[in-house]
């Protein structure tokens, strides 16, 4: 809120040096956004807090600066409204729910009336232009008070009573702006017979608006249930001085003082009025120990210090601490909110920072976060780069992707980009790399580890799963060294590294019948361990490729880490365990039929103790040529051991569809 | 016959490994070796060049021999193939081996958890679907408070079921199932019911931090946001420690640092403020702890929270939001 100085020093004396003004203010808790002019000009643009409706008025700032260099306020000077002639007829409220009080007036205008100059200058500081005398006066004791008020011109009123009422369904309202509005039931509007006349809290309408030939107004203020009030600002998309004020908890007492005093500046004497006002809220009380302070905030306050701080913000503090909360104050409701009003008026600039000691705490852990960083790490080490993606995702692209009945969709979605919860990484990954595309860099991989959503039986659950995607050259041509291009195994390697790099021993199966609508089923593996599928590798279907715009070919792996937690990792193998130097052979075979590599190597080894490794060495054609090492812990082999496991290799192959080459 | 003799030896000559040397070996002199593949042409020819040709193949042959065992025995006493001035250009680049890089938002939390393991904290996740007990009710948040509508939260069945807006509703869980004393920090992904541009997005990251123990005060606070501030931003970094609103603390405290940019002086950063706001802090409220089961008369409390999106940015010199989270950043 602007704060034009010159105002404000009507109400409080103030200090010289305007910057610790400002500086101070800010450590209470109204920050300084910007400065302007000066001199007579001066503005300070505060940013207040939320649920301090008090403060959005230049009175409420001067009580803050009064308890902040212990100046006394000055009284504002209003007239009492009890030696004028109340009526029944001026009011009707008829959504009694949605409102707390209202107060209407009606005075004569002289057609001589003149806005003031200082008002007006006023007014201009804090950003209002000078409209007509009677409003300029309305928005000054506004901005005066903190609380918003709107005249009518009473001729205009058919019926001369205003009625506080719901709106009916589509029920037109025309501004004073000229926008007409199309209201609901939710909307409360003041009116006449004919129809609304006002948004409540919120706008007037043209119909009853002031003149300069109006001759008799009725002036009102009202306080209304505040989230009603947000509520149609938020649904007409109007956002005016008055609302932004009545969108907060004001002060009920503060309509009746803001009519006597627009009566007080206006001078137009008073003829009838109504307040409607059935339920005056109870007072509340705080039972205070002034030792909270020093216990919550940790510093040391005197008891009369206290007492001081809190009296000059209009708490009345009884001898044993009971606390007598003012009706602006609604924000206040306990102990710890004086603690708070002390400890700021104070200075929070005193509070002195203390090291935080005492017991360490036992730590959380988090086998999943460890998971992640060590994962992150490794792909990190194998040349991925790291993305983060989005997690709401369009659903009509979320569905290109992949279809799963379980995907969660937003019940109030803001944009259509943002529709659904993912259930698969690999759309925010390929995003990624047409983005990289875009800007020209060599084939990458990038990497993600992040949550996808699905319903459950019983509600929703995440998973956090680790995927990538790796496409283009794997290395540019250089002038050393020759280009080279991801393929499937290349892609492959990165994944068995994870693997390795988890000490985990997984096996790669076939996809096959068990499709996946982004992976080519020809192309891609399960990943598994046993019977549990730790996740999947393989290349993106072609038409996915020509879907997203990529070049292809693009590899994919994805790894559910809940599942990765529960399989125990190999112990790591030392050299030790074979002191003695092993018999490397070759052994070459013709495959004959559909043979997978994996069930082969799973053969030689089942056929000894004495083969500690096999390794697939070549691959022509049919051709396969296996590495096998032959190693015993105890001794070094015999040429006639190793003839002997080689016969037992020829034993296990011979009931698959191989031809070993001799 | 294409190639002249010269050239096969050549090859063999800039042979830079033994197993370059095996592979020219190979090409040349194995099975299926290219002089093989010329002998094998020989019989092609008219009779009376078959003589000739079969000495030239096998003149070639022992020229290529000779070569070879000369750079072999070169290459294994370590000689270069290069001649007495000749060095190696060590300004020339290597072969790239890739590195991958971390995300600068994962940068960052890792920096931070760093800073805050080191004090004995512990780093905690949670989900990010929600109840709106816990991401409201047990934030002290009043029912009729303006975040839980539907032009804030995102729902996915309203109003039970929403998208997390804060870290704050793992902190409420923390607080829940563990005994005091706490120290947790909550880095996490949250959501709110925004248009994305480029100052704000629907999804952003939020970093929290929470000590519950007996006898905490502001003045703890004060000392570890201090500690962090020193430690993240640098020992210079100046900072004020002043009164802020928000519902789940009492009293509240809002953190501003000097704008780096401008120095106080005031800039487009820092909206010519001279202070840049960078987390919000405070005392717990007495309910929230009593909403979690501790005694908020034994136990007190503290937490902070920050938008990390924001100090990414400015330590990477980005300037859209969205960059963070579409690729535009690689």
């Amino acid at each position: 809120m602007r704060v034009p100085i010159n105002w404000l020093s009507q109400y409080v004396s103030l200090p010289q040096d305007k910057a610790e003004l400002a500086e101070r203010l800010t450590m209470a808790g109204h920050m300084l956004d910007k400065k302007e002019g000066q001199g007579a000009d001066l503005v300070f643009d505060l940013e207040l807090r939320q649920n301090r409706g008090d403060l959005y008025g230049i009175l409420g700032m001067a009580r803050e600066v009064a308890a902040l260099y212990g100046k006394t306020l000055k009284p504002l000077t209003v007239v009492n409204l009890k030696d004028n002639k109340i009526t029944d007829r001026l009011i009707k409220v008829e959504a009694g729910d949605l409102v707390n009080r209202f107060l209407a007036v009606t005075i004569g205008k002289a057609s001589g009336l003149k806005t003031e100059e200082r008002i007006k200058r006023w007014l201009g500081l804090y950003g209002l232009p000078s409209i007509e005398p009677i409003v300029d006066l309305t928005n000054f004791v506004m901005v005066e008070t903190g609380q918003p008020m709107h005249a009518f011109d009473a001729d205009k009123v058919t019926g001369g009573r205003l009625i506080l009422r719901r709106a009916e369904r589509e029920e037109k309202f025309i501004s004073l702006h000229k926008i007409e509005y199309s209201l609901t039931k939710e909307d409360l509007v003041v009116a006449d017979k004919e129809g609304p006349l006002a948004l409540a809290g919120l706008i007037g309408g043209r119909r009853a608006a002031i003149s300069d030939s109006s001759k008799k107004i009725i002036v009102e203020s009202g306080n209304y249930n505040p989230v009603s009030v947000r509520r149609t600002s938020l649904r007409h998309k109007i956002r005016t001085e008055a609302s932004t004020r009545l969108e907060k908890k004001l002060d009920p007492a503060w309509v009746k003082t803001a009519i006597e005093r627009f009566l007080k500046l206006a001078d137009q004497g008073c003829q009838i009025w109504q307040d409607y006002y059935p339920d005056p809220p109870k007072e509340q009380v705080i039972q205070f120990q002034p030792g909270e302070v020093e216990r919550l905030a940790g510093v040391k306050i005197k008891k009369s210090q206290i007492r001081r701080i809190l009296e000059s913000l209009g708490f009345v503090v009884s001898d044993n601490w009971r606390v007598r909360t003012p009706g602006f104050r609604a924000d206040v409701e306990e102990a710890a909110d004086l603690v708070e009003e002390a400890a700021r008026i104070w200075g929070y600039e005193k509070i002195q920072p203390e090291p935080l000691l005492g017991e360490i705490p036992k730590p959380i852990k988090s086998p999943l976060l460890e998971l992640e960083t060590k994962i992150k790490t490794l792909l990190v080490g194998l040349g991925l780069n790291e993305a983060v993606s989005m997690p709401l995702v369009e659903e009509k692209r979320l569905l290109k992707w992949e279809n799963n009945p379980k995907r969660l969709v937003l019940q109030n979605p803001v944009v259509e980009e943002l529709t659904a919860m993912r259930t698969n990484l690999g759309l925010g990954l390929i995003d990624y790399l047409k983005r990289a595309r875009q800007n020209r860099s060599a084939g990458l991989g990038f990497f993600e580890i992040g949550k996808v959503y699905f319903k459950k039986t019983n509600g929703y659950t995440e998973k956090t799963i680790a995927a990538g995607v790796i496409a283009g050259e794997k290395l540019a041509a250089g002038w050393n060294w020759k280009k080279e291009v991801w393929d499937f195994y290349k892609a492959k390697g990165v994944v068995e590294a994870i693997l390795l790099g988890l000490r985990i021993k997984a096996d790669f199966t076939r996809l096959g019948q068990k499709s996946v609508n982004y992976l080519n089923p020809k192309e891609a593996a399960e990943i598994t361990v046993g019977k549990v599928i730790l996740g999947r590798f393989g290349a993106l279907k072609p038409s996915i490729i020509a879907w997203g715009n990529l070049k292809g070919p693009v590899f994919l792996f994805e790894l559910d880490l809940e599942k990765l937690l529960k399989i125990k990792p190999a112990e790591s193998v030392y050299l030790n365990q074979f002191p003695f130097p092993p018999i490397i052979e070759d052994l070459s075979l013709i495959v004959k039929g559909k043979i997978d590599v994996q069930v082969i190597i799973q053969a030689i080894y089942s056929a000894s103790i004495s083969i500690t490794k096999v390794e697939l060495w070549d691959v022509h054609g049919h051709s396969r040529t296996f590495r096998i090492w032959y190693q015993d812990r105890k001794k070094t082999l015999s040429s006639k051991e190793v003839e002997t496991v080689r016969n037992k290799i020829r034993q296990k192959l011979a009931s698959y569809p191989v031809v070993i080459r001799e | 016959m294409t190639k002249s003799p010269h050239d096969y030896t050549k090859d063999v000559k800039n042979a830079r490994s033994l197993k370059e040397l095996e592979k020219l070996r190979l090409l040349f002199l194995g099975r299926k070796g290219k002089i093989n593949q010329l002998l094998k042409k020989i019989p092609e020819l008219p009779a009376n060049q078959r003589k000739s040709a079969g000495r030239e193949v096998n003149k070639l042959k022992g020229e290529i021999e000779k070569a070879l065992k000369k750079q072999e025995s070169k290459l294994k006493k370590g000689l270069t193939t290069m001649s007495g001035d000749e060095w190696m250009d060590v300004t020339m680049p290597g072969q790239p081996a890739r590195q991958g890089q971390l995300h600068p938002t994962t940068i960052v939390i890792n920096e931070i958890n760093k800073i805050f393991e080191r004090i004995g904290f512990s780093v905690v996740e949670g989900p990010e679907i929600e109840t709106d007990k816990y991401n409201f009710e047990r934030t002290n948040l009043p029912h009729d408070h303006p975040a839980r509508d539907l032009w804030d939260t995102l729902y996915l069945k309203y109003p039970e079921i929403l998208l997390r807006t804060h870290t704050s509703s793992v902190e409420a869980r923390v607080l829940e199932k563990y005994r005091p004393p706490i120290r947790a920090v909550i880095p996490g992904i949250c959501y709110r019911a925004e248009t994305p541009n480029p100052s704000n997005n629907a999804v952003f990251f939020q970093y929290q931090g929470v000590v519950v123990d007996r006898a905490v005060k502001m003045s703890h606070l004060k000392w570890i946001l201090n500690y962090f501030i020193e430690e993240f931003f640098g020992a210079q970094t100046k900072s004020r420690f002043r009164n802020k609103y928000y519902p789940e603390v009492e009293p509240g405290v809002g953190v501003d640092i000097e704008c780096v940019f401008c120095q106080r002086k005031g800039c487009s950063v820092c909206k010519s403020r001279g202070f840049v706001e960078m987390l919000g802090a405070g005392m717990h409220h007495p309910q929230m702890l009593e909403m979690a089961g501790i005694d908020h008369r034994r136990y007190s409390g503290f937490h902070w929270g920050m938008g990390l999106d924001r100090i990414v940015m400015a330590r990477f010199g980005i300037d859209d939001i969205r960059s963070l989270y579409n690729g535009d950043i690689t």
